[in-house]
């Protein structure tokens, strides 16, 4: 590791709430709980747009389906809230944790992959009625994203498999 | 009685490996790799039910409620994987999770939101159907009152279920001699 990664991972470990998590028995408990809350209220939404997206649950109207992102979104930021705390009570553990790595990597390509289909595929699929197909890139593009946050997912779950340091 | 079989199936081979093996090949163990199951498990079975709430409470009308129970299929999919990987999960050192409370509160909570789930998917496939008007998927049903008491419920028993499988980790005792 290099001085400089290491001056900066030094930094994280005294950003908020990284001291108060390794002082605290339950913080990180705290925590976890919070991560899987929201990664429930995450999966739940992506899978009801994404299913439907992919030709699943047709009788839906895309609309109605669509309006469940509102809770991926409030999913997302509970769990980057509480991944924010485990890694500033930790940085050096995960930043010398390949599958963490790649877990943000691939959480990267899911935020991009989001950015296509609402450039590119939102407002051509959200009037599509109960019944009606919706267009092979949106198909496609719903696909990648379970496929990506599934990933994510059970990268999350493994990450103590692949822990090298002990910060 | 028991307990001795107990004691005598955690030195199976087949015990054994559920705690301490490799799944296939390093480093995954199978303890984790069960794990990584259960969690897709739950993030199917608890998602959908708040999704299915969140309709029930009286959002997202957009959806008809017949075919917002058509989730429910999916829920149970993910109820069917949990329960499965849960009890090999249980297989690997079923002394040490009986003796542990959060372990039981666990289990209490979630045959409860099991209950609960039944009753609120026959509830909901007695809602009566409104005509879609405009065939753009336009529903306006509203759901009885005690049906929305019930999806607070199921979310408030899934939620428990999540923070007592939590600190199941946190509270467990060493394993017994």
């Amino acid at each position: 590791m290099s001085e400089r990664e290491v001056a900066m991972l030094e930094w994280f470990k005294q950003c908020w709430p990284g001291p108060m998590v390794r002082d605290s028995v339950w913080m990180f408990a705290f925590g976890e709980s919070m991560h899987f809350i929201g990664l429930c209220l995450l999966f739940g939404s992506m899978l009801v747009v994404d299913l439907r997206l992919m030709g699943f649950y047709k009788q839906i109207s895309v609309g109605a389906a669509l309006a469940f992102l509102p809770f991926a979104l409030a999913g997302f930021l509970i769990n980057a809230a509480s991944g924010w705390l485990f890694f500033t009570s930790a940085p050096a553990m995960y930043w010398e944790n390949s599958a963490f790595h790649l877990k943000m990597w691939l959480i990267v390509l899911a935020g991009l992959n989001a950015l296509a289909f609402t450039l590119w595929e939102h407002r051509k699929v959200s009037l599509l009625g109960p019944g009606e197909d919706t267009p092979l890139a949106a198909r496609a593009l719903a696909g990648v994203s379970l496929l990506l946050w599934f990933s994510v997912l059970l990268l999350g779950r493994w990450l103590p498999l692949f822990t090298v340091g002990t910060n | 009685m028991i307990w001795r079989w107990l004691a005598w199936f955690e030195e199976t081979e087949f015990a054994t490996w559920i705690r301490e093996g490799d799944f296939i090949a390093q480093p995954f163990a199978t303890f984790y790799v069960l794990l990584g199951v259960h969690s897709i498990g739950m993030a199917i079975v608890v998602g959908i039910c708040m999704m299915v709430s969140v309709r029930v409470f009286g959002f997202m009308r957009g959806a008809q409620a017949s075919q917002i129970n058509r989730l429910m299929r999916l829920a149970w999919w993910g109820f069917y994987i949990n329960f499965a990987s849960g009890l090999i999960l249980l297989m690997g050192q079923p002394r040490r999770e009986m003796i542990t409370v959060a372990f039981w509160i666990k289990m209490i909570v979630i045959v409860m939101a099991v209950v609960s789930m039944r009753v609120m998917q026959k509830a909901l496939a007695s809602v009566e159907p409104v005509p879609d008007p405009d065939g753009r998927g336009t529903a306006v049903e509203v759901v009885p009152r005690a049906m929305r008491l019930m999806a607070f419920l199921i979310d408030i028993f899934w939620l428990t279920a999540i923070v007592a499988g939590r600190l199941v980790g946190y509270t467990q005792p060493p394993p017994p001699a």
